[in-house]
Parts: C-alpha cells; sequence; structure tokens
C-alpha cells in the first residue's frame, strides 16, 4: 500500500528538495560564518517555509520539528545565543532527519521516523546555550515588527468577543499585508473593509483606516472579526488587487484560573483554502493585550519569502520530464515529416513543374525545416540543468567524511553551471558519491602525511563540469597520492584477473582499468565507507548507461582525476548502422570502440565460442545474425566486418554482415508498448518511417563474458600466444579478399607462386610441420568429437587427420589433396575445398558410428596404431617396474614409507582423459615433464585438487587436510614426485626398449583438466589424440591418494616404443 | 488452448442455440459494440471501446529474441508498437498477407498492441445479456484470451480477452524469454 499526501504531494516534494537544498547550502556556510545574520535568515526561512508546506500536507511531526528548528535559530538571530559548533551538529541531525522523513514520503510510504528524540535535543541545546532564557521575550525585537500594531480590545470590544464566540460565531483575527510599494494603500484597506462588512462584523481594526489614510507607509493592518462566514469567504473578501499575504488567528474562549481568556490560535496563512480546522494548537497562551512578539517577527520573514516566491513563481514553469519527451517525440516526427518534402521537392523538379512554384515550395520547407529544428534544440535546452544542484550536495558528504576519516579536506566546485540532460543530473549522483568517497577514503592523506610529503594540510577534492564539443565532462579530482599500479597489480594477480604476462604487456592506463571490475579494491581495510570493492563498478556501470564513459589521469603522489564524459544530450545519440541480411541494426556509437575487418581463417574456437587473438588480446566474437535469429548473408571466404563493441572494460567483436555508416537516431523505449526484449535497449525511427533497431551492447556482452570467463586461464594463453589475427581496414576489401585466398590455398598445399605476399595463418601452432604433412598419409588418429579440442571446420586439419586405418576404407581411400595447380580460379579451389571437408566429415560420421556399433569405443585406437592386446601386456610390465621403482625411490629420497599400488594401464582418446578423473569442472594439478630425446612426448601426473593436496601434506607429515592452496612448497613437493615417479617408469622404458629417452624439468597447470590437456598439446606440439593412462595409488601409513600418471608420446615415438617390446 | 476444438464447440452451439432468445439472461441490457475479425470460419470480437484504430498492413519490423507470435514492430505516428499474429497466437497455422489483411490497434493495459488480422469484418451491435461467459459454453478449455460468447442473429461471435494477447498470464513467458536466450 503506498502513502499519499494527496494531490499536492508533488509540489510538496519539490518545495521540501528545494527548501532542504537550502538548508543544507547554508548550514555548510554557518559552520565557516557563524556570525553571518544572512546565513542565519536564509536557515530560518528555509525552515520556516519547511514548516508551513509541511504543515500544509499533514506531516504535523515534521511541521512541529521545523517549528524547534526555527526557535532554535530565533535565539541566534537574537543574539541571545550563540553559534557553536553543537548546535550546527543539532541543526545538522535536524536536516538528516527531515531528509530522511521526506524520502520516506516521496518512496510513497508512511513516514515513521521518531522525531521526538531530535525535538528533545533541540530543547536542550537551546537551554544549554541561552542558559537563563531571555530567549523567550526578546526585549529588541527588529524594527519592522512595530509594523505589526498590536491586538488591543477595549473591554466593550471583549465582550463582543465573547458574546459573539458564545452565540456561536467564530472569531479571528486577520492579518492583511499590503505589497509595499503599493500607493494609497488605505483605499485597499477600505476595500477589504467593505468586503469583510457584508459577511463579518468588525470588531476592530488596527490600524484604524483613517491612520492608514495618513501614513502610506504602514502596510499591514489587522482586523478582529466575528463572523459564521467560512475561513475560503474570509480570504476571498480580504483577497483584494496588491495584497501579498494574508494572515489569520483564530481566537477562542479558554478557561484559564477560572477566568475566561481568549487564546489565540497559530496563525494560518490564507494564500489557498483553510487548511484544516483544528490542526496544531497554538504553542502559547496570549492574552488578550500580550500579543507575541516573537509569533510578530515570523511574519516579517514570511512576508519577504513570500515576495520572493511570487516573483520567482511567475518566471519559471515546471514541467514532467515526460512531457518534455512526448514534445521531443512530436518534434522528432515533424523532423521526419519534413523529410518527407524534400523527396516531394525533387519529384517535383523532375517532373518540370512551374519553376516559381518549386522554389516558393523549397524556400517555404527549407524554412520549415529549420523551425523544425530550433524547436527540437529547444526542447532538447529544456531538459538541461545545470549541474550545480547536484554538485552542492557533496559539501556536506565532504564534510563528513573527512570528519571521519581525520583527513583535512576542502572541496572545490567548479562549473556548476554546465547544463545536462536532466536525465543524468539525476542518475550522477550515486557515481559521484563513490568517487569522492574514494577519493576522501583512499586517495588524499591525513594532514600529517601531507606535511611529511610537503603538502599543504588541507588537501583539495575537486568537482568540475564543462562542455567541450558534443560532451559534457565531468570531473573528479583529489591532489592526493594517486593510484597505486603495482598494488592494483598485485590485487590483479591474486584475484587471477590476469597472468603475469598479460600483465607484464599492458601499460599502466590499462592496469588502472582493473578497478572496475567488480569486488575489486587494493586496500586491505574495509570501512564502511569504502574498501568494498563496489564502488568503481557501480560508477562505470551507471556512467554506460548514460552511454558515457570514465576515464583515469593519476600521477603517483600528485593526486588522481576521473574524468566522467556524457553525450550532450541522451535522446539523440549518434550510431553506427549495421546490416544482417536485410534487417538494420543500430549500436550506440559510444559503444564501439572500432571497426575492423577479418578472415573466417582468424577465428579460433575454444570450447564452441569464437575468438580471435586481436593485436595480442583475446576477442570474443558474437555472430551478430545469430543473436538476433536469422541467417547471415555473409559468404565464408570474404573478410568480414566485425564492430569492436565494449562495455565497462570487457570488449567483444560483434560479427555483421555489412556496415551501412553512421546515422543520428532518437532513441524510443520498446517497454513503453511491449516489453524489454534481450539484447534491445530500444527502437529508432529512421528518416524514411521505418523502424530500427538498437543493440543493447551491455547485454549482449554480459552473455558472452559468461562465456568467456568459463575459458581457463592456460586457454586464454594459448590464443594469445598465437599470432596475432590480421586486421585490416575496412577500406582495403579488395586486397583483404585475395590475401585470404591466398592464405587458403596456402593451407591447402596448393603450390601458388605469390604465396610469399600471404600472411602467415595465425593458426600455426596447430598446423603441421612440413614433415607432418609429409607423414599425412601414415597412420593417424581418429577423432570422435569433433570440436573437443581444436577447431575442426578448417580444411587444414583435414589433411593430417585423413587417416586410412579408419573404419570406413572406401571413405578414407578418397585422395586428400585437391589437384594443385598455380593460378588455380579462387571458386574452383573453394568448391574443392568444400569437397574436401564435406567427404571428412562424413568419414567423421561413419568412423563413429562403427566405432559405436562395435562396442569397444576405444579399440579403434589401438588399431590404427597397430597396437595389440599383447603389446598393451608389455607395456603394462614397463608401468610396473617403473612404478615399483618409483617407489623405492620415493621412500629413500623422502625418507618415509610411501607405497604405489600397481597401476593399471590403458590407452585411452584424449577426450576421454577428463571423464575418468571424475568431475570434468572441477580443477585440477597437472605436473607435467617434456620428454627429449629419441622418444618425444610428456609425461602427465595429474591429481584432483583435494588429491594434490593430500599428497602435499603426506609428503610433509603434515596433518591431512591442512593445505589448502598451491603454494611454493606443494609445487616444489609435486614437482619432485612427478620428476621421481616419472623418470622411474620413463627408465624402465628407456633401458627395456633401448632407446634414449631424457626427461626435462617438470612444471604444474593448476586448471581444469582439459585446459590441461589442451595445454600440452599446444606447448609439445603433440597432434595425437590418446593418451597411455596409469593408475596411480600413493600410500602413506593410512592415507591413500590416487593420481593417474600418463604417458603422451607422438604417435612415432609410440610407436617405437611397441615396436622395441615385441 | 486449441482453436479447432474451440470451433467445434462454437458450430455445436451454434447450432444448438440458433433462435434460441434468451435463455442465459444476463441482466445487464446495455448495448455493447464489437468490432469483429475472421479466422478461418470463426468470428472474433472486441469491444470498440479497446480499438484506438484500423490500419492496412504497415511495413513490419521483426524483433529478434521474442515469442513467434510476435511478429514484429510497427511505427505508429512516432510510437513503436508491437504487433501480435492473432493465427499464430491461437494456434492457427500462419496466414498469407493480402489486400484485405489488417493491423487492430488496441489497447492493453497502458500498451498499445497491433493485432494482425486476416480481415476485418463488421462492427456488430448487441446488447450486453447476448454475451454469455466463456465457462458455460467451453469446458476444459483455457479461456484465456475469450471474456465471453456473443450471440448475434444466429452467429456466434468469441469475445476476445486483450489482457493475455501481448504477453501470456502473469509474466511467465515474458521471463522466459528475456532469459531464454542466454
Amino acid at each position: 500500500m503506498t502513502f499519499s499526501l494527496g494531490e499536492y504531494q508533488d509540489i510538496f516534494l519539490e518545495e521540501a528538495d528545494e527548501q532542504l537544498q537550502e538548508l543544507n547550502q547554508n548550514l555548510l556556510e554557518l559552520e565557516k560564518n557563524p556570525d553571518d545574520i544572512d546565513i542565519i535568515n536564509n536557515i530560518f526561512r528555509a525552515a520556516h517555509s519547511l514548516k508551513s508546506s509541511a504543515a500544509f500536507v499533514g506531516l504535523n511531526d515534521l511541521s512541529d520539528l521545523a517549528h524547534k528548528m526555527e526557535n532554535l535559530l530565533q535565539g541566534i538571530r537574537d543574539r541571545t545565543m550563540q553559534v557553536t559548533p553543537a548546535i550546527v551538529d543539532v541543526l545538522f541531525s535536524c536536516f538528516d532527519v527531515i531528509s530522511s522523513v521526506i524520502d520516506t514520503v516521496g518512496s510513497g510510504k508512511q513516514p515513521d521516523q521518531d522525531l521526538s528524540e531530535i525535538i528533545a535535543r533541540i530543547r536542550e541545546i537551546g537551554e544549554a546555550t541561552a542558559g537563563t532564557p531571555p530567549a523567550e521575550r526578546p526585549a529588541k525585537a527588529a524594527p519592522e515588527s512595530d509594523k505589526i500594531p498590536r491586538t488591543v480590545l477595549s473591554a466593550a470590544q471583549m465582550r463582543q468577543v465573547r458574546d459573539g464566540l458564545e452565540g456561536g460565531m467564530s472569531c479571528c483575527e486577520v492579518i492583511v499585508f499590503i505589497e509595499p510599494t503599493a500607493q494609497m494603500k488605505w483605499i485597499k484597506a477600505q476595500l477589504v473593509q467593505a468586503n469583510l462588512e457584508k459577511i463579518t462584523a468588525i470588531v476592530t481594526m488596527m490600524p484604524p483606516l483613517d491612520a492608514l489614510r495618513e501614513n502610506n507607509e504602514s502596510d499591514v493592518f489587522k482586523m478582529v472579526i466575528l463572523t459564521t462566514a467560512t475561513v475560503e469567504d474570509v480570504r476571498r473578501a480580504c483577497e483584494v488587487d496588491q495584497v501579498i499575504r494574508i494572515d489569520l488567528k483564530k481566537i477562542s474562549l479558554s478557561k484559564k484560573n477560572d477566568k475566561t481568556v481568549l487564546k489565540f490560535h497559530e496563525k494560518e496563512t490564507l494564500y489557498s483554502e483553510e487548511t484544516g480546522a483544528g490542526e496544531n494548537p497554538a504553542d502559547y497562551l496570549a492574552e488578550k493585550e500580550t500579543d507575541d512578539d516573537e509569533e510578530e517577527e515570523y511574519k516579517i520573514e514570511t512576508i519577504r519569502k513570500k515576495g520572493e516566491r511570487k516573483t520567482t513563481a511567475i518566471k519559471i514553469v515546471k514541467v514532467s520530464v515526460d512531457k518534455l519527451d512526448l514534445l521531443l517525440n512530436n518534434v522528432g516526427e515533424l523532423v521526419i515529416a519534413n523529410s518527407g518534402f524534400f523527396r516531394l521537392y525533387e519529384e517535383m523538379r523532375k517532373a518540370n513543374f512551374d519553376k516559381a512554384v518549386t522554389n516558393e515550395f523549397k524556400n517555404r520547407m527549407d524554412q520549415m525545416s529549420r523551425i523544425a529544428k530550433d524547436l527540437q534544440g529547444g526542447i532538447m535546452k529544456t531538459r538541461m540543468v545545470p549541474v550545480g544542484q547536484v554538485f552542492s550536495r557533496f559539501n556536506r558528504l565532504v564534510r563528513d567524511l573527512a570528519k571521519e576519516f581525520g583527513k583535512l579536506v576542502t572541496l572545490q566546485i567548479k562549473g556548476e553551471e554546465t547544463e545536462l540532460d536532466k536525465k543524468v543530473i539525476d542518475a550522477i549522483g550515486e557515481p559521484l558519491m563513490h568517487l569522492i568517497r574514494n577519493a576522501i577514503d583512499h586517495g588524499v592523506e591525513t594532514a600529517e602525511e601531507r606535511r611529511k610529503l610537503g603538502k599543504p594540510d588541507v588537501s583539495t577534492v575537486a568537482l568540475n563540469a564543462y562542455q567541450s564539443g558534443n560532451q559534457i565532462f565531468v570531473e573528479v579530482s583529489d591532489d592526493g597520492r594517486g593510484l597505486n599500479a603495482s598494488r592494483i597489480k598485485k590485487k590483479v594477480l591474486e584475484k587471477g584477473l590476469a597472468s603475469p604476462e598479460m600483465l607484464a604487456n599492458m601499460d599502466n592506463e590499462e592496469v588502472y582499468n582493473f578497478i572496475y571490475n567488480p569486488g575489486f579494491s587494493t586496500t586491505d581495510v574495509v570501512t564502511d565507507i569504502s574498501g568494498r570493492g563496489v564502488g568503481m563498478n557501480v560508477v562505470k556501470e551507471i556512467v554506460a548507461e548514460l552511454n558515457g564513459n570514465v576515464s583515469i589521469e593519476t600521477e603517483p603522489g600528485m593526486g588522481t582525476r576521473f574524468l566522467l564524459s556524457f553525450p550532450l544530450t541522451l535522446a539523440i545519440i549518434p550510431a553506427i548502422m549495421v546490416k544482417v541480411r536485410h534487417e538494420l541494426y543500430a549500436i550506440p556509437l559510444s559503444d564501439v570502440i572500432e571497426t575492423i575487418k577479418i578472415s573466417f581463417g582468424d577465428i579460433t574456437t575454444i570450447e564452441g565460442h569464437e575468438v580471435i587473438n586481436l593485436r595480442g588480446e583475446i576477442l570474443s566474437l558474437l555472430r551478430l545474425n545469430e543473436f538476433v535469429g536469422t541467417e547471415s548473408g555473409i559468404e565464408d571466404d570474404r573478410k568480414v566486418p566485425v564492430v569492436v563493441v565494449g562495455y565497462g572494460n570487457r570488449k567483444i567483436g560483434l560479427i555483421v554482415d555489412h556496415l551501412e555508416g553512421k546515422q543520428e537516431i532518437v532513441i524510443k523505449s520498446l517497454d513503453q508498448n511491449y516489453a524489454t526484449v534481450e539484447g534491445l535497449s530500444g527502437a529508432s525511427i529512421l528518416g524514411d518511417g521505418s523502424i530500427c533497431l538498437i543493440l543493447d551492447i551491455a547485454s549482449m556482452i554480459n552473455r558472452v563474458i559468461a562465456d568467456q570467463d568459463r575459458l581457463s586461464r592456460i586457454q586464454r594463453q594459448r590464443v594469445v600466444e598465437r599470432k596475432s589475427a590480421q586486421v585490416e581496414e575496412i577500406s582495403d576489401i579488395t586486397d583483404l579478399q585475395r590475401s585470404a585466398a591466398e592464405r587458403r590455398e596456402k593451407e591447402l598445399g596448393v603450390g601458388v607462386a605469390k604465396h610469399e605476399t600471404a600472411a602467415p595463418a595465425p593458426r600455426a601452432k596447430e598446423e603441421p610441420s612440413p614433415s607432418e604433412a609429409s607423414r599425412s598419409g601414415k597412420p593417424a588418429v581418429e577423432k570422435i568429437k569433433e570440436d573437443i579440442v581444436f577447431e575442426r571446420r578448417d580444411a587444414i586439419s583435414v589433411a593430417p587427420s585423413k587417416a586410412d586405418s579408419t573404419p570406413v576404407p572406401a571413405e578414407s581411400a578418397v585422395p586428400v589433396k585437391p589437384p594443385s595447380k598455380a593460378g588455380e580460379d579462387e571458386s574452383v579451389i573453394e568448391a574443392k575445398v568444400r569437397d574436401v571437408l564435406r567427404s571428412f566429415k562424413d568419414e567423421l560420421k561413419d568412423s563413429i558410428r562403427s566405432a559405436v556399433e562395435r562396442g569397444e569405443p576405444d579399440d579403434h585406437i589401438k588399431k590404427s596404431l597397430g597396437i595389440n592386446e599383447e603389446d598393451m601386456e608389455h607395456v603394462q610390465v614397463l608401468a610396473n617396474v617403473g612404478i615399483t621403482n618409483a617407489a623405492e625411490s620415493l621412500s629413500k629420497i623422502l625418507g618415509k614409507q610411501i607405497d604405489l599400488s600397481i597401476p593399471t594401464v590403458e590407452l585411452l582418446p584424449v577426450e576421454k582423459v577428463p571423464g575418468t578423473f571424475g568431475e570434468v569442472d572441477n580443477v585440477y594439478i597437472g605436473v607435467y615433464m617434456p620428454l627429449v630425446g629419441d622418444i618425444k612426448g610428456t609425461i602427465l601426473f595429474g591429481l584432483a585438487e583435494e588429491a594434490g593436496f593430500e599428497l602435499i601434506d603426506m609428503l610433509y607429515g603434515t596433518e591431512s587436510g591442512k593445505t589448502h592452496d598451491l603454494d611454493e612448497d606443494g609445487e616444489s613437493a609435486l614437482k619432485e614426485v612427478t620428476n621421481i615417479v616419472g623418470s622411474s617408469v620413463v627408465n624402465v622404458i628407456s633401458e627395456k626398449t633401448g632407446i634414449a629417452i631424457k626427461p626435462t624439468v617438470p612444471t604444474i597447470v593448476h586448471d581444469f583438466m582439459q585446459s590441461i590437456l589442451d595445454s600440452i598439446l599446444v606447448l609439445h606440439n603433440i597432434s595425437n589424440d590418446y593418451v597411455l593412462v596409469m593408475d596411480t595409488e600413493f600410500y602413506y601409513q593410512n592415507d591413500r591418494v590416487i593420481g593417474k600418471l600418463m604417458v603422451l608420446p607422438e604417435t612415432e615415438s609410440l610407436k617405437k616404443i611397441v615396436e622395441k617390446l615385441r | 488452448m486449441n482453436i479447432n476444438e474451440l470451433t467445434q464447440m462454437v458450430n455445436r452451439v451454434t447450432a444448438a442455440t440458433a433462435g434460441d432468445g434468451a435463455d442465459t439472461a444476463v441482466s445487464d441490457i446495455e448495448t455493447v459494440q464489437i468490432v469483429s475479425f475472421l479466422l478461418d470460419d470463426v468470428e472474433y470480437g472486441i469491444n470498440i471501446l479497446r480499438v484506438h484504430e484500423i490500419i492496412r498492413m504497415p511495413e513490419i519490423t521483426r524483433l529478434p529474441n521474442t515469442p513467434e507470435y510476435i511478429k514484429g514492430v510497427i511505427n505508429l505516428r512516432g510510437s513503436v508498437i508491437p504487433v501480435v499474429d492473432v493465427r499464430i497466437r491461437f494456434g492457427l497455422p500462419q496466414g498469407n498477407i493480402t489486400d484485405l489483411t489488417r493491423v487492430i490497434v488496441v489497447e492493453t493495459g497502458e500498451k498499445l498492441v497491433g493485432l494482425l488480422v486476416d480481415s476485418v469484418y463488421q462492427v456488430i451491435r448487441m446488447p450486453g445479456r447476448n454475451i454469455d461467459p466463456p465457462a458455460d459454453l467451453i469446458e476444459g478449455i483455457s479461456d484465456e484470451f475469450i471474456n465471453g460468447i456473443g450471440r448475434v442473429s444466429g452467429r456466434l461471435v468469441v469475445i476476445l480477452n486483450l489482457d493475455n494477447i501481448l504477453f501470456s498470464r502473469s509474466n511467465e513467458e515474458k521471463t522466459a524469454y528475456g532469459y531464454g536466450y542466454m
């Protein structure tokens, strides 16, 4: 259920907001200049306005609080009290309470703040400061208070009032204020008197009309009236020209010490209807002759305020942004409709219309479009609001934070008149707050530190705004210690956000960007102000939502500057138009980093995600056609345009069919009439009336990032190690197509004379070396899963995998190499490539099917390698001997009895290995040891993470479960174990076969099993797809740890071993 | 819901209630005006108060990542409004775009929605008591899109409930599609 103050709620909230801002501003001033009476007056005025408007909407508690504030301020104004820090603090607290009440109301809830405490504090401080309270009856009143005549009733008049009241009439005192500059005020008074006489009985009038006539200076008069009329009637009667204010005090009878006295209720201002009868009873009882001076003074204050109000009200009209948006919409339509005339004009010219008529038409048309443009500009401008109102809010924040951290900070504000779109103004507060908090918490030093550094004690945090070109810049800078790049780097490594190699390649600018990562914070101490690492992420996100950008400039020891830039207006944005088939989409230019062209050959697929290496950086790709669910119009052999878009500090490449160009578009929301659609931030209506959808880059990137994050470090590394994709400028399309074709020819082994000019293929690592290529007719391995390790789409992988040992002889006999013929037509080659690909795929399917049908899926591996069961037994024997040796040497070296189980030996396809470890998604520790010498390959010792830790515990003799992390010691222990076990096995193989094999230094990989295997396959250029797996169990005392020892020999090497064993 | 079943049901009821006056008396005697359109053989009606305007088939921009029945969005004098292919929404086979194809722009909630229909048939006046609640006639069929069945001179008109035309009851579908792409 929402709480509402009725129809005036909006007006109240708006006004209250203004008053609060004024309060805040002045309170801060007051702290600096406690003696400035103007400031006190301003605060007083704000409190007073708040009091009236709160009472008006029925927030009586709030009104009461404001009233108490007034009382306190009154004391200061009267100089019976001194402005002390304690008073300022109380006033600040009042301000906080009032804002919280108003916030609650604004959010549609019933305010439930308990105001009694703060009111008590005000009372306390008032008493404490004032001592003996002369404030109650200030001796010296402002001279103006004399203007309002005192109410003096004669005994006869008293009786008249009492009789009237007892007779059921109501009695009140009406105070009428006339515009001070008005001529012949007495005539106004007479008019009021005449009007009132019609509906009331006037008991007395002060000063009397005659006195008014003689003295044009007096512009206030009051009347005590008895009436049966409503307050509204009274008001109407009094409201004549040049009356600026009407106050009304109800007078009622009250018993006091058995005496009947007249009770004066608190005055009401009757500028509008009655504020509801029976609200606040007056705080004071007034004997008829002791009118309240204090009260009088309020009135003077409010007169002035009212006068100001009146003038400002004429100048400013408040309009909701919605209305402006609607107008803007219509103007947009006008501009679009206008463009229709241009077409018409062209046709008129072609049709040889009367020249005079067409010229006139043109003139009118130009005029209209000018007007439409002006109108558009004008409406745009109305949305602009000076940024100062946001900036000034932070005075308080800086004051409080500085106090809290014990730092001396001044806030410098510049460019507050710079205008920003209302939407930006509304949203910019939060990011600025985070930046200021950071600046004060982390940025600036304490006075002591600063003195040591030779800086002035007081640090400066500056807010600045200015316009430059089509952008508005908002700066938050401090003169503190600056960002610490090395600390950020350290944190980046700790969090595993980048590898050391990646960091090494980054300049500081890029390193700073890490602070935008969610959860990133370099401070070890999390305060309740900052350090939780949420802030910068929020900053980036909000700014990005507003199509803006954040950049950092920092100089160690000198300070940091955050520069936020926003487009001048949000309603119209520049965008890049792209096409997928015939569908047009717009990408906001602010999201676009660059546009490039790539060829499909540069794309690598990792776990189904397409990436390219863009200048040493991994760039995930997203095919726009897939995202929007259509076919792509791109042909495979073409270079494709890619729009690199960024959000936050992540970026992706969007593969599109065609780049159409740049255009200014007006954003229209989709959820106004439908709903938010994933991937779309809205729609725009183009000049011809057609609709173009605007892509929501943020959501697209988030989707890709979700995928990207699953790529392990190793996989990233692998892509980074590849050569950069050949990124070309869009303008060189013909050239690029040529070189693409050439590369393809080269990859196919088609001997083309001009291939030297072709760029080296980026996939060099996976491509077979010439020697491998020459072996391609010899035994090769079957691929069960097409996508498990590398992308197989490319024709290049066909050649080595073409195996005559595949179970489908007929298919496999197809010659792989297309006839090489220099200068062959590209399309012919293309066709051949496709043929080869197709036959390869068919073959693959067949082999999978046959393997499945036979029931023993791994048999074909042995078969393809020419290994039989007997050979496997030989290997088993080798393994047994090897492991026995290993156990011996382990126990010897570690001085502990470590037993190893007799391993089971299996030959497995590589893609099955992760499965044998258990969970594919778990992290494993792999220690691999490349083999050199006559046998090439790798020994890999793989352990589940937990098993690895346990083994470390076992080896160090520490309590099981103590190790939770892989530190250097743990790594060296695991390396040692691998070294011992691996070498033992290798030595046995070497001995038994007579082949020289040398193990090298082991390396640790801590990653998903697939990544571990991949990294080995890549790093050691092994093109085989099977592994010799030996399950090994380690026993130490009662503990048992199971690891897997794997031998991954090159095809040739494995065959060599098997042959030697026979 | 299955429109074929509905069609049969309606036909059956048509036969049964033809010429039958006011057996199910609804006290409402107000006259309602219904804009009706035909899809296959069934006449559907929309309360005229909900109809914003009827336009010829405009250029439709496909809206990706939305349910199939969302044909796309159109530009209605500067407003971007979605168009629901009513045939697909009701589970009927896709129709052809002809000269008679119209988009009925209706108001549902705060939103304007275009309904793509084969043709607009007529505007019918009928007393409110001639409209029966759907439950009386159609058992076991989801009344998601049906407000009632109107009887007009021996014909039956299915009076549509437009509230569910854009999204399914609750916002399940909306949500599902919002995240379904992930």
